[in-house]
Order: structure tokens, then C-alpha cells, then sequence
């Protein structure tokens, strides 16, 4: 049989499709290979098929569902140009990798085009003026492979190309730096063994045509920070190297015309050497932001958007369903999702049909499966585990609880703490003494006869020696790598001057409910007296259903699957229980004096028994509730209901208290049941505070304020908002919710007490670790300066400090990666 | 100045014609931003910045290869035994190498394939923004394997001395940067047939200088 000229397929010769191209016989398997056999005849890229090698895969080109709006979000506009990064489909060996640079290249309009074989990523530039998406994207489908939009996160992409960047650079510095030390050597040689005025002004000029791209495209970041400093009357560090390189690079020149000496392997030193400085700092960033990227990589890029013809939300006729892969950037809130087994969920939803259990440790640290059923919430990046979900999409984008704590994180890097503002500014007023000092070396040193060139190269030193580099980098290195480290385990910090803040911090105020506690009412147990415990409870809950109470709640949701009662005339009676009928007979549920008040016929004590009595009163010693429940005026049912207080959080307090912070608890409740709290966690009882609303909360906060104490407060972000606020620093525990993010200081993300003594270590550790880097990195300053002066210090032997300086910066900084 | 510095320059001179066959149009098509008339910003210098850098690049890149080859001459000839031997070295693959130039004798191709490395790592470099990357490009380019440039880089070694190895190739650059400005002139007004010839005679140069070194190699030993 014979096989398509296009993609090698065999095909019967009857069924096969006959073309002519460029004078040839052709026989094709399909109308889709012909199109694109033609397409490459007039183009005249017929070195596809000599290119092709054996990794090609027979086959016509695969139809795969082509979505344009989804580039939309994807192109970078520029100034007359636009460009897009692509991932192509159908892509089978490195011919068709030819095949569409080829192509794309060839479109008018297009300036760029390069296709990267590994990961089939496309980069496309194109002059807006003369083409657009639309064009380009049919020119490649029409080569037979599909485009879909590549979306990496910006982050990621500036801090790549940066380091690729910097390694060019560094890369062009080094390698014309070598040659230049080469000449400079042999003028050395000829310095001292003679050498013709000829030659020597050869080797001179060459060193000047080597030296320049060092000085000005290697050290262009510099000349533009420094350019920048001094539009804003700032004296940077990058002043202090642009005029050590430069000064001698100019004098250098000068020296040419004047048979001198030059000195150009110092300007190119300097600037090398400060570089390969600047891209081991660059390095550091990045694997610190690592912890960012792996939560970016939680992102899946497509999903299976489930639709439904016809209908709203409600009934769905399995039938009728389509699948439809499509890319997450085009689901739009109120779409349906699938997600089969073992799938990465893709965006923030709830769930609307199926039942399955969600990882969602990399947002909240727990590790037990969270149970999702129809009305749960699921969250984009968490991974399911065992069934199939369709959910309807509720936050797309940016809206998506982890868009939103990356972001936190980004942010907080970006914050400014004091301390930082404080080197800032030591910084501007350090960098113009310094060359004060320096020029006046130079002049010292001319005054007491030396020569010029000596002179020149003393004050260089100076220049460069005491060029503040580290100090710059001692505080910013320290948050990004203790944030991020923090970030890993679930502490959010949203910001250096925090740290400050937190670090000194000796009073941890936690709120009860939800914090120390679960926050939720529990029915712990349940008996019915004269009938089985599961009718009292049946009883109960159809009386409860209708009362908002979290007590209600607790004995209604403790029910599962029951069939509830049908109730008539309920009433609540705030405070003390509620009452209805069921079958026309009184059922009433509620505490001790409402049941014995209005419950029962007869004494409420004579109808207990004794076990009953006391187990009552032992629970209410522990700060349970115990409502019970009456049925035709008979007492019927006993049930416990308690706040469980959570496993962590004695130890948690017992951690804090062994870093000597006073302890301190706060709450709307009752003071018994925060005496009885209290007593688990192991807290004194002149440490509880009970019964304050939420202003009161923030009211004592203040007063401890006045008292002159730092206060860390922990809460759960909703009814706590004023006391955060007025506590120096306020953490939220539990879920990154919104209010959470917005209020708190310090976001907790998982319901562990424990995170509380980690976090406030890790800040003391990160405030170390600043003022170590700081200390270091003066350090080296203040003895070289003297040394330099002196001229004891070489300009190179001063940039290679120089950089050391700063590696024992990073150095110190990764100490916290391991906190 | 020595003969062979003239004799370097001059082949520059005559070999430059080649060079605009195989480099010329490389900077060309990478430099269409400055080159397309009515586009804002294109004026002269925007036209002209590319080839100067890449020139100088090349040029650089062609000295500091020159004066590492006299180097590494100058550490053979300083071994007693092997004195000038260096240059009979030299001279003799000059010799051959003239000789496949001018199309008497051999074949330059095997030598001109092998530059894919190079070239790509050009193109990854033309992705940079900064108009200084035709510099780089120049001095990357530079090292291409061309026969006309390594027989002038073994001329170099087989001068015995850093500098005269790099006075040698930095001449050699010096005459084919004429020609690579003109390059467009060049392209549209000569004809092929006319740069061929012109390639063959630089052949010839190569040869006379091998003969050259050759001849003062032997006079040492004579």
C-alpha cells in the first residue's frame, strides 16, 4: 500500500488523495496532509521532509479543539511589537520544530520566532502594525499543529530572565576581562623589560576595545542604578562602582595619548567581579522563591469543563454532557468542572455532584483528607484523591485563595522593614563621605609626592572597598529567605517591619473559640431516658433544626442521615431552650431551669437519677453544656455538648511559656467555661479574661499596651478584628480566608496552635540573622577602609573583599532555609 | 614594519571579499530594525552601529587568538631544542592551507562545517536587547572556523611572540573590515566571479608567507 507523502501513513490506493505540488506526483492519506504538503511546497520549505528523522510518528495531524480568546490574557504588548509565548501541540520531532520557525519567520509581520524542542515552547514577536495573534495562530494551525497560550507566572519569568541576564553579562566580562589580563600582562612584562612606543600602543588599544563592552554592557545595571540614584539625589553603591570603574577607565584612555601606563584591567575587574557578587545574590533570591514557584506549580493549565445543553444549574441529564478539555485561563466563574481521580483541582469552586476525599495539605498543612460533598468548598492547587467531582467554578484568576496567599508572600518580600530604611539611609549618607574620602586621598596623596597614577589607584581602592553592596543586601536576603522558609510551614508574614514588631513581642493574648477551642459546639453524648438515645436525639434535632444556636447546631448536625419529625409551633424562648409539638404532643429542649421550669410536671431532681446528677455536674465542671430534652412533660433525654478544646493547644502554651512570654487568654464566654478551658491548657487562672466582646477584647489589649508590654494577639480573623487591629501584631489562624488576609499581621494556615511559638521563633531567628549580615557587612568596610588609604589594598584585591562581603551575607541568610 | 605584518594586512585585504559571502549576511538580516527605511528611529548610525561593533568584535576576538597562538609559539621556541621550529611548522601548513584556498589543492569545506556551535550560540545571543550584542556576536564569530583566518592564526604561532602573533591577526582583521562595511556596496556592485578571484589571490598571499616562515625557519638551521 502506498504511504502519504505527508505523514507516511499507509493508504489504500482508493482511498487516497491525489495532488500535484510543484510539478510532482503526490498521493496523500487525507485532505489535512494534503493542505499542508501544499502549504510547504509554496513556501519552499520542502527541507522538512529531508529533515525528518526517525522519531516521526505516522499519522494525518491530530484535530484538537483550537480556543483564540484564550490568548488574549497571554500577549505582552511592547512598544510597536507584541509578543507570545506558546505551547504547540502535534509537535512530533525536531523537523517540526524547523518547520515552524520556518514558517513563522516567513509571516510578514513577524521578527521573531524560536521553538524550544524540549518543552515545545514557542516565543513569537511580531510588529503589531503588519500582523496580528489571529494571523500568526492560523499560520501555525494551518501547518497542521495547535497553539494554546503559555501562561507561566510572571514571577517566575522576571527572576529567570534576570539570572539569564546577569550570566550574560557576567559571561561577556569575564571573558573579555581574560583577555585583557593577557595584554595587561604582557605591557607589565614590557614595563619592565622594554617594549617599542609602536607595540605598546597597539596592546594599549586593543586593551581599550576590550575593555569597553566590560564597562558599558556588563556594566550597564550599574551605570543605570547609579544614573537613577542621582536623579533622585541618592548616593548609591552603584555610584561608588560606576566611579571606581570609570575613573579608571577614563584616566586609562588619557594615559594613552600620553605614553603612560594604563590601567584598564582594574575598570574590568571591577565590574566583573561586583557582578559575579550580583548573580550569587540573584541565585539566592531564587532558590528562596522556590517555595513560590513549587505553589505556582500547583496551577494546572487545563481542566474538563463539563456542559450542559440547555439547562441551568439543577437537573442534569448525564446524557446530554460534553466534555470539553479547555485551558484554566478561559473557565470563567459559573462554569461546571470535572475532576476525575489522582486531578490537581484547578480553581476555586463548590461542589455540585460526587463525593471524594481532597489533600489539602499544601494550603492549610493538614494532612487528613478534607471530605467534599455536594455543597463543599474546593480550593485550586489541593489534590483529589479517590472519586470523580464536578464542581461549579466560584473564583477564577487572581480571586483564587492560593493566587491570593502567593501574592501575599510576594508582597510581604516587597515590604520595607525599618531596619532596612534604616541601612538606606545610612547608605546615603555613607556613599558621598566616601568619596569625599576618596578624593581626598587622591589629593593627600599628590600633596606628599606621589605619583598621579598611584594616587589614582589609592583613592579607586577607596572608592571601591568602601562601596556598601552587602549592606544593601543584609536585610532584604534575610526576610526573603525567612518568609518563604516561614511560608513552607504554613506562617504567611506579610511584612518586615512584622518581624520587627514580633520579635520583641512578650504577651500572646489567644482567643478562646476557634483558636485554643475548635470554635464548634460538639454534641459529645446523648441519652434518652424512658426511650432509646437515638429517638431522644431524633426528637431533639427535629426541634433544633429550626433554631440558629450553635448548641442547636451541634445536636443537629450529630444526627447524619436521621429523617426528621415534622414540628409544629416552635417557639424559642432566648437563653433557655425552645418548644414545639410533634404529633400534637409537647416536645421541648433546653437548660436545666427552662426544662424544670416549663418541661416537666414534678421536681427536675426527683426525675434524675443519681448517675445522671452527678455525671451533669462533672461535665459542667469540665465547661460542657448539658441542655435535656422533654417529651409530654416527661423528662426524656440528657445531651453534652462542649466546644472540644484543641489537642495542640497545651503544648503550644507550654512552648510559649518556655520562651518566656506571658500567657494570656480572652474570651466572650462564660467564666466558667474559660476556668475550665483554662485548666487544660494549663493556664493560671489570673491569666483568663472572660466575658469581654470584641471591643472589650481590644480594650484590654490596649490597657496591657499602656502597661508598657508588646502584644501578639492570636485569633480567628472574624469576631477578633478589633483586638487584631490594636495588638501590635495580629495573627489569624485557621484557613487564608479574606478577612483573615486582610486584618492579620501574620496569617496562620493551619488550625495548629503550635504554629503560634514557631512563628514567633522563626522572627526572633530572622531579626538575628539581620543584624549579623549587618555587622558582617560593615565589617568589612570599616578595616578595609583604613587599609586602603594607605594604600595597602590593590583596586582588585578590594572588589574581591568586596564580593566576599557579600557571599558570607547570602551564606549567613540560608541559615534560616533551615529554620 | 616586518614583512609579514604588511603581508598579513594585505591578505586581509584580498580575503575580505570572502568573508562578505559568509558573515555579511548575518549581520545583515539582525540588524533590519536600523536597515528598514520610513521606520522611526532608523538613521545612520542606527545602520551602521551593528557592523562597526561586530567589527570590532571580530577584530578583538581575532587579536586576542593571535596573541594566545604567539603565546603558546613563544613557549615551543623557548624549549632549545625547538627553536624556529615553530615557524618551519607554521610555514609548511601555511603552505597547504594557501594551496586549498586558491583551489590548487585540497579542500577548505570539512574545516568550514564545523561552526554550528558557534552559530547557534549566536542566535541565543541576538535575543538580547542591548545594541552591544553585535559586539559580542563579532568577537563570538570571530572564532569561526575559516581557513583564511586559521592560516593567519598559525602564522601567528609561528612567530614566536605574543605580540607580533597578535600584531599578525589584528592586521589580517584590519584588511577585511573594509570590505565587511561596504558589504552592501560590495554585494550589489561586484560581482561573484570577481570576488572569487580576488579569494584565490589571497590564497597565493597565504602561500608566500609560508614560504616566508618556511625560509627563515630553515635559515636558522642553515
Amino acid at each position: 500500500m502506498p504511504e502519504c507523502d505527508h505523514c507516511l501513513l499507509e493508504v489504500s490506493a482508493s482511498r487516497a488523495v491525489y495532488d500535484e505540488i510543484n510539478g510532482d506526483e503526490k498521493v496523500f492519506c487525507c485532505q489535512g496532509c494534503r493542505g499542508i504538503a501544499r502549504m510547504i511546497g509554496e513556501e519552499g520549505l520542502e527541507e522538512f521532509y529531508r529533515r525528518r528523522n526517525s522519531s516521526w510518528t505516522p499519522g494525518p495531524p491530530e484535530d484538537r479543539a483550537f480556543d483564540a480568546s484564550s490568548f488574549s490574557g497571554a500577549i505582552r504588548y511592547g512598544d510597536g511589537d507584541a509578543e507570545v509565548d506558546m505551547v504547540l501541540d502535534g509537535i512530533r520531532c525536531a523537523s517540526c520544530v524547523w518547520l515552524t520557525e520556518k514558517l513563522l519567520m516567513k509571516t510578514d509581520g513577524v521578527t521573531a520566532a524560536r521553538v524550544n524542542y524540549a518543552t515545545h515552547r514557542t516565543s513569537v514577536r511580531w510588529n503589531t502594525a503588519v500582523t496580528d495573534i489571529g494571523k500568526i495562530t492560523g499560520r501555525i494551525r494551518s501547518a497542521g499543529y495547535t497553539p494554546k497560550p503559555f501562561l507561566a507566572n510572571v514571577h517566575e519569568e522576571e527572576l529567570k530572565s534576570q539570572q539569564h541576564d546577569l550570566l550574560i553579562r557576567l559571561g561577556t566580562a569575564a571573558f573579555f576581562s581574560m583577555q585583557l589580563m593577557m595584554y595587561s600582562i604582557a605591557l607589565y612584562a614590557g614595563y619592565f623589560q622594554g617594549i617599542s612606543p609602536g607595540t605598546r600602543q597597539a596592546l594599549q588599544f586593543i586593551s581599550l576595545l576590550v575593555a569597553s563592552p566590560v564597562l558599558f554592557y556588563s556594566g550597564t545595571p550599574f551605570i543605570r542604578g547609579a544614573l537613577r540614584g542621582l536623579q533622585n539625589l541618592a548616593f548609591n553603591m552603584d555610584v561608588l562602582i560606576v566611579t571606581g570603574a570609570g575613573s579608571a577607565y577614563l584616566y586609562s584612555i588619557y594615559q594613552i595619548f600620553l605614553g603612560g601606563e594604563v590601567y584598564f584591567d582594574t575598570s574590568s575587574m571591577i565590574i566583573t567581579l561586583i557582578l559575579l557578587g550580583r548573580y550569587l545574590e540573584t541565585g539566592a533570591k531564587g532558590r528562596a522563591s522556590e517555595v513560590i514557584t513549587g505553589l505556582l506549580s500547583l496551577n494546572p493549565k487545563e481542566a474538563v469543563v463539563v456542559r450542559v445543553p440547555g439547562s441551568g444549574d439543577g437537573d442534569h441529564g448525564t446524557y446530554d454532557r460534553e466534555y470539553v478539555t479547555a485551558s484554566v485561563a478561559s473557565i470563567e466563574a459559573g462554569d461546571l468542572v470535572q475532576i476525575k481521580p489522582g486531578e490537581r483541582i484547578p480553581l476555586d469552586g463548590i461542589v455540585i455532584e460526587g463525593e471524594s476525599g481532597v489533600d489539602e495539605s499544601m494550603l492549610t498543612g493538614e494532612s487528613r483528607p478534607a471530605d467534599k460533598r455536594p455543597g463543599a468548598e474546593v480550593f485550586c492547587g489541593t489534590q483529589n484523591l479517590f472519586g470523580n467531582l464536578v464542581f461549579r467554578v466560584t473564583r477564577t484568576g487572581a480571586d483564587t485563595v492560593l493566587s491570593r496567599i502567593i501574592k501575599t508572600v510576594e508582597d510581604a518580600q516587597a515590604r520595607r522593614a525599618p531596619v532596612q530604611a534604616l541601612a538606606d539611609r545610612v547608605v546615603g549618607y555613607f556613599v558621598p563621605a566616601v568619596l569625599l574620602l576618596s578624593v581626598g586621598t587622591f589629593m593627600a596623596w599628590i600633596y606628599y609626592g606621589r605619583e598621579s597614577a598611584d594616587a589614582l589607584m589609592t583613592a579607586v581602592s577607596v572608592l571601591v572597598i568602601a562601596c556598601p553592596c552587602a549592606l544593601g543586601l543584609a536585610t532584604p536576603l534575610a526576610i526573603l529567605t525567612g518568609t518563604t522558609r516561614g511560608a513552607s510551614k504554613g506562617v504567611l508574614i506579610k511584612g518586615g517591619d512584622i518581624i520587627e514588631t514580633a520579635q520583641k513581642s512578650d504577651t500572646v493574648v489567644l482567643d478562646k473559640t476557634g483558636t485554643v477551642t475548635e470554635g464548634k459546639q460538639k454534641l459529645l453524648s446523648h441519652e434518652g431516658i424512658g426511650m432509646l438515645d437515638d429517638e431522644a436525639l431524633r426528637l431533639a434535632a427535629s426541634l433544633e433544626r429550626l433554631s440558629e444556636h450553635s448548641i442547636s447546631r451541634a445536636i443537629v448536625d450529630a444526627c447524619g442521615e436521621m429523617q426528621f419529625h415534622k414540628i409544629d409551633g416552635f417557639t424559642a424562648a432566648p437563653g433557655g431552650g425552645v418548644r414545639g409539638r410533634v404529633g400534637g404532643k409537647d416536645v421541648l429542649v433546653g437548660s436545666r431551669n427552662f426544662i424544670g421550669a416549663e418541661g416537666i410536671s414534678g421536681s427536675f431532681d426527683a426525675a434524675l437519677s443519681q448517675r445522671i446528677l452527678s455525671e451533669a455536674a462533672s461535665h459542667e465542671q469540665a465547661g460542657a453544656t448539658v441542655v435535656y430534652l422533654s417529651f409530654e412533660k416527661k423528662l426524656s433525654g440528657v445531651f453534652v455538648i462542649s466546644d472540644k478544646v484543641r489537642k495542640e493547644s497545651g503544648e503550644a502554651v507550654r512552648r510559649l511559656k518556655e520562651m518566656n512570654h506571658d500567657v494570656i487568654m480572652i474570651t466572650g464566654d462564660s467564666a466558667s467555661t474559660a476556668a475550665a478551658v483554662a485548666r487544660i491548657i494549663m493556664l493560671d487562672d489570673d491569666k483568663v479574661m472572660a466575658q469581654r466582646s470584641p471591643v472589650q477584647k481590644a480594650e484590654e489589649i490596649e490597657k496591657m499596651q499602656q502597661g508598657g508590654k508588646t502584644v501578639f494577639m492570636v485569633g480567628d480573623g472574624m469576631n477578633d478584628a478589633p483586638a487584631l487591629i490594636q495588638a501590635d501584631v495580629g495573627a489569624a489562624m485557621g484557613r487564608a480566608t479574606d478577612i483573615a488576609l486582610e486584618s492579620a499581621d501574620i496569617v496562620l494556615m493551619t488550625s495548629d496552635l503550635r504554629l503560634v511559638p514557631y512563628a514567633l521563633g522563626l522572627t526572633k531567628k530572622m531579626y538575628a540573622v539581620i543584624k549579623q549580615n549587618l555587622f558582617w557587612a560593615f565589617l568589612y568596610n570599616i578595616v578595609a577602609l583604613p587599609l586602603a588609604v594607605t594604600g595597602t589594598l590593590h583596586p582588585i584585591v578590594a572588589a574581591i573583599s568586596m564580593t566576599l562581603s557579600s557571599l558570607s551575607v547570602v551564606g549567613n541568610s540560608m541559615r534560616l532555609k533551615r529554620v | 614594519m616586518e614583512p609579514s605584518f604588511l603581508l598579513a594586512l594585505t591578505t586581509g585585504l584580498f580575503g575580505g571579499t570572502h568573508c562578505i559571502g559568509m558573515c555579511g549576511p548575518i549581520v545583515a538580516s539582525y540588524s533590519l530594525e536600523g536597515a528598514i527605511p520610513g521606520r522611526p528611529g532608523a538613521n545612520l548610525l542606527k545602520k551602521i552601529l551593528p557592523h562597526l561593533l561586530y567589527n570590532l568584535g571580530r577584530v578583538a576576538t581575532y587579536a586576542f587568538t593571535g596573541a594566545v597562538m604567539g603565546l603558546a609559539g613563544s613557549f615551543i621556541n623557548s624549549i632549545s631544542l625547538m627553536q624556529n621550529v615553530m615557524a618551519i611548522l607554521a610555514g609548511v601548513i601555511m603552505i597547504i592551507m594557501g594551496l586549498s584556498i586558491t583551489g590548487l589543492f585540497g579542500n577548505m569545506g570539512w574545516l568550514e562545517q564545523r561552526g554550528s556551535l558557534i552559530r547557534k550560540t549566536g542566535r541565543e545571543l541576538l535575543l538580547q536587547r542591548s545594541v552591544w550584542k553585535y559586539f559580542i556576536l563579532g568577537s563570538l564569530f570571530g572564532f569561526l572556523p575559516c581557513g583564511l583566518s586559521y592560516s593567519v592564526f598559525t602564522a601567528a604561532a609561528g612567530s614566536g611572540s605574543l605580540v607580533s602573533g597578535m600584531m599578525l591577526s589584528l592586521l589580517f582583521g584590519l584588511g577585511t573590515v573594509p570590505w565587511l562595511l561596504l558589504f552592501g556596496i560590495a554585494s550589489s556592485h561586484i560581482s561573484t566571479a570577481f570576488r572569487g578571484r580576488v579569494y584565490k589571490a589571497a590564497g597565493f598571499i597565504v602561500i608566500v608567507m609560508g614560504v616566508l616562515f618556511l625560509l627563515k625557519g630553515i635559515r636558522h638551521y642553515a
